[in-house]
């Protein structure tokens, strides 16, 4: 059985500069990760692997060439295969479009029964790869943003994050699934594991031909109008006097701002 | 800019900061604080090839190079020099002697363990009266009659981890009269009859790891234990402290460029008199000072790692490159951490922050592996070969 995880590579958070005067982002020397979302997934889907060595774990990523480093990191992690999309016509590819050449992909590695990827990009903060794959793959089910996934009598099963609440949901494979970022940390790289990645291994490129896609036939790419910051949050205030007169200001004002 | 600079180099850099600020960083304080040695985090760095950065795979390390080795350790050492010491320790002075005059047998039984981290390693020169001087040790070593092994006995001091090493690689005289040509290196298991350790040291920085004496009374030490030759200790003992340097001196880089953060941040938030301190031309050259020496610092240490990688393959010696990064780090280290309180005021001394931390942390990175007082004269012979 093959597992598929999806990864992208963004912008690392902490070396991007935001400039409020120009209401812009500064990626000048920022440094490029792994989505972390992402690698919650890939080291669920390299758990799935340890307890069975049968299953092959392929990372699979879309973008210009420097996007292979994510995938020599998915290599030093333990995924057996590595797969980059990438030609002039499928950089340019955004949602659906980006969604319908994975699904390309995935359907060229046959026998792939579960589809992982993080519950959303940090970059963008969407989360809508899943769903799209989902659709794109023929209606396959979908867990969304999931903890403690299992795989147990053909199906896939974990707690499924809504509202505030956990879910216990199963279904049958093939399925897609987005995994949440959890408060343990996902493994790191050996060192020498990262040295193979670099001179053993192979991040095998396909592009849009190898994949059967017509560029020119993808859905337009979701463009953005504008990019703005949110607007300076407004001061807060303290409720004067005892406890009880403060409660019953507090109450009264939340009832006027029809809050409750 | 620097195409010495790999992704390989890169991915194992990022591998170390993220683990650093994952896993250290919760805990650096506390280890501190309390002087305990950081064994559960030591040995996850083992796992991840850490602790034996350089060594060959075949040999249980990362089989990377040396400047994956200083990168990695920059990154520890940003978070927690205490952890970086003992990192630095088991690969540069442990670990690299082993690769370098160990038997294929010793690599087999000693470097194995110790290079994937589930052992840990130390080296031991020092002795309570010969510091820098190390023709002038007291310990001996004798051979038995039968020549099947030494009599090892004596006291040494200042061990860095001696008090949870499994393997010490000892240097003890075995012919006093030849003064520092009368050295000899030995690899000395710490859980054998005649060997013991004397209480930890209290220290004023890098207080987690673990410092301690050792002392020997007839430990018997089997000839095919001995590195190297007879005699041949003191070049080996030098050998391996050119690398080590280089390490102390990623240390040092490590302990400035935390503390140079730690200031261009709280340079600019800290307002005081109406504007943030950062605007503050006094402010300003601390923070500029800091920043030119911490990448002079770098250069160095990059200059030092690529002759030690050259000098694989040619055999010479890279004493003087060493000596240079680890002096020049260091003081940068000392510098950056007194700057960096300075411009915390009040925060700077509190434990509140970890800017005291470094402040003791850095001191040592002037003292061990060879005073700086050794390192200017190392340097000042090299240049004038008097």
């Amino acid at each position: 059985m093959r597992i598929v995880v999806c990864i992208k590579q963004i912008f690392d958070p902490e070396t991007i500069k935001i400039s409020r005067s120009q209401q812009a982002i500064d990626e000048r020397g920022a440094r490029k990760i792994m989505n972390p979302p992402d690698r919650w997934a890939l080291d669920a889907a390299l758990r799935f692997k340890e307890a069975d060595p049968s299953i092959e774990v392929i990372a699979l990523s879309l973008g210009e060439p420097e996007v292979e480093d994510v995938l020599r990191e998915a290599l030093a992690l333990g995924c057996d295969r590595a797969i980059l999309l990438s030609d002039a016509a499928i950089v340019k590819a955004r949602t659906a479009g980006l969604a319908q050449i994975i699904a390309a992909a995935i359907k060229r590695l046959r026998n792939v029964q579960l589809v992982m990827t993080g519950h959303m990009a940090l970059d963008t903060g969407s989360g809508t790869l899943g769903p799209r794959l989902a659709i794109e793959l023929g209606d396959w089910p979908v867990l969304l943003s999931v903890d403690q996934l299992r795989l147990e009598h053909g199906h896939v099963t974990g707690l499924q994050y809504a509202d505030e609440k956990y879910y216990d949901s199963s279904y049958p494979l093939p399925a897609v699934a987005t995994v949440l970022q959890t408060p343990e940390h996902p493994r790191y790289p050996h060192g020498a594991e990262i040295i193979n990645a670099y001179r053993v291994r192979n991040v095998e490129i396909w592009s849009s031909l190898a994949l059967g896609v017509d560029p020119t036939a993808l859905p337009a790419p979701t463009t953005g109008r504008q990019l703005r910051l949110p607007p300076a949050r407004q001061m807060g205030f303290i409720v004067e006097g005892s406890p009880q007169e403060a409660a019953q200001t507090l109450v009264a004002m939340l009832r006027a701002r029809r809050v409750i | 800019m620097f195409d010495f600079i790999t992704d390989e180099h890169r991915m194992i850099q990022d591998a170390a900061r993220e683990f650093a600020q994952k896993e250290i960083a919760p805990i650096a304080a506390h280890f501190d604080e309390t002087g305990d040695f950081p064994l559960d985090t030591v040995r996850k760095m083992g796992a991840l090839g850490f602790m034996g950065i350089e060594v060959p795979e075949i040999y249980g390390g990362a089989g990377l190079d040396t400047l994956a080795y200083v990168l990695a350790l920059e990154e520890i050492c940003k978070v927690d020099a205490s952890h970086g010491v003992i990192m630095s320790v088991n690969n540069s002075l442990f670990a690299h002697g082993l690769v370098k005059y160990g038997t294929e047998a010793q690599k087999q039984r000693y470097l194995k363990p110790v290079a994937s981290g589930q052992k840990i390693g130390a080296y031991s020169l020092t002795e309570p009266m010969s510091g820098s001087d190390a023709g002038n040790m007291r310990t001996r070593a004798t051979l038995s009659a039968d020549g099947s092994h030494y009599l090892l006995n004596g006291r040494k001091s200042w061990v860095t981890s001696a008090p949870y090493a499994d393997t010490i690689v000892v240097f003890m005289m075995t012919a006093p009269e030849k003064k520092h040509k009368g050295v000899t290196a030995f690899i000395v298991e710490a859980d054998q009859p005649g060997f013991a350790r004397g209480k930890k040291e209290p220290k004023l920085g890098i207080r987690a790891s673990a410092t301690s004496e050792i002392m020997f009374e007839d430990y018997r030490c089997p000839v095919e234990n001995r590195l190297g030759e007879e005699g041949e200790g003191f070049k080996i003992a030098m050998t391996v402290l050119d690398a080590g340097r280089i390490g102390i001196a990623s240390q040092a880089l490590g302990i400035a460029e935390a503390c140079l953060a730690a200031s261009i941040s709280y340079a600019r938030e800290r307002v005081a008199f109406g504007q943030p301190i950062g605007q503050f031309q006094m402010i300003q050259q601390k923070l500029a000072d800091m920043a030119c020496r911490v990448e002079a610092s770098r250069l160095l240490i990059y200059q030092a790692a690529l002759t030690k990688m050259a000098a694989a393959q040619t055999g010479q010696r890279y004493t003087l490159e060493a000596s240079m990064a680890k002096l020049f780090a260091s003081d940068t280290a000392n510098y950056c951490a007194t700057e960096a309180v300075q411009i915390h005021g009040g925060m700077g001394y509190s434990q509140e922050l970890p800017l005291e931390r470094y402040f003791r942390d850095a001191k040592i990175t002037q003292i061990y592996e060879g005073t700086n007082e050794i390192q200017r004269m190392v340097i000042a012979r090299n240049l004038t070969g008097l």
